[in-house]
């Protein structure tokens, strides 16, 4: 996949754990766990927002495109 | 959102499995009761005991499926013969309907769970649906097979190669199951969205 999460970046930067942001977003600890080890193959405008607001950042904080990674797969 | 959607499905699909384990029962059943033993009882008795049950119309209602007299028969080859046939045509049929029953209560048992687009009921479908288009076949194949051993009974079969019937209800079956399988990769991308 293309679209690489830095949620984990992000995290460490408000000294934030995984389940105090489930907990904030209401998220489940396993979807927020799959965001973070970009095992998702999408994400809601609604859960961008959510995970946003609680850690105070931007979307493109959180994302970031690759596209070696793409090249990689068209190959595939 | 899904689970709401489900809540009246769930209920007829446990209703449902309760009757399919119950057909199943009585579709084994009904194959000794209808079948097996008639068929040890006409073997082991000779013509001369049946004739006046034929006679006096006793066991019309066995050869009332077939919309055949009873006086057509003249002896205990042609009365066996003829369960021989009703035997291999009710034993194919019940053998189908149980196949089917058990992949169908594995998808009912799925829809209560709230899973009905789950990867496995793409599979069952496919059974189901081979198991119909085979017993199309089979079903009419294997009775008029036997019933070429006996002329009197032959005279009574209709022929056909295939039971439509079936084989209409295999193709529908094989039409959703690749319906399922679009839903099923839905389902898939559902779940590995957050």
């Amino acid at each position: 996949m293309a679209i690489i999460t830095r949620l984990d970046r992000v995290l460490a930067d408000r000294k934030m754990q995984l389940n105090e942001l489930a907990e904030r977003t209401g998220i489940s600890n396993v979807n927020l766990s799959l965001l973070k080890t970009g095992k998702v193959k999408a994400v809601r405008f609604s859960t961008l927002s959510t995970v946003c607001r609680e850690l105070r950042c931007q979307p493109g904080d959180l994302l970031e495109y690759a596209p070696g990674e793409d090249a990689q797969e068209e190959d595939d | 959102m899904v689970k709401k959607d489900l809540l009246n499905s769930k209920k007829i699909a446990k209703a449902t499995r309760i009757i399919c384990i119950i057909f199943v029962f009585a579709a084994l059943a009904g194959v000794v009761v209808f079948g097996g033993i008639p068929m040890i009882g006409l073997r082991s008795t000779s013509f001369d005991n049946y004739k006046p049950m034929i006679d006096s119309g006793k066991l019309d209602l066995l050869l009332i499926l077939n919309n055949t007299p009873a006086a057509v028969f003249t002896s205990s080859e042609d009365l066996s013969t003829y369960m021989a046939v009703f035997l291999t045509r009710i034993s194919a049929c019940a053998a189908v309907f149980i196949v089917v029953a058990i992949f169908l209560m594995g998808l009912l048992k799925s829809v209560e769970a709230c899973e009905p687009f789950a990867a496995s009921n793409v599979k069952r479908l496919r059974a189901i649906a081979v198991t119909l288009i085979a017993g199309s076949v089979v079903i009419p194949v294997a009775s008029n097979l036997v019933a070429a051993m006996n002329s009197v009974v032959a005279d009574m079969q209709s022929y056909s190669l295939v039971d439509a019937t079936l084989l209409l209800c295999g193709l529908l079956v094989l039409v959703i199951s690749g319906v399922f399988a679009y839903g099923a990769r839905l389902q898939r991308e559902h779940d590995q969205t957050v």
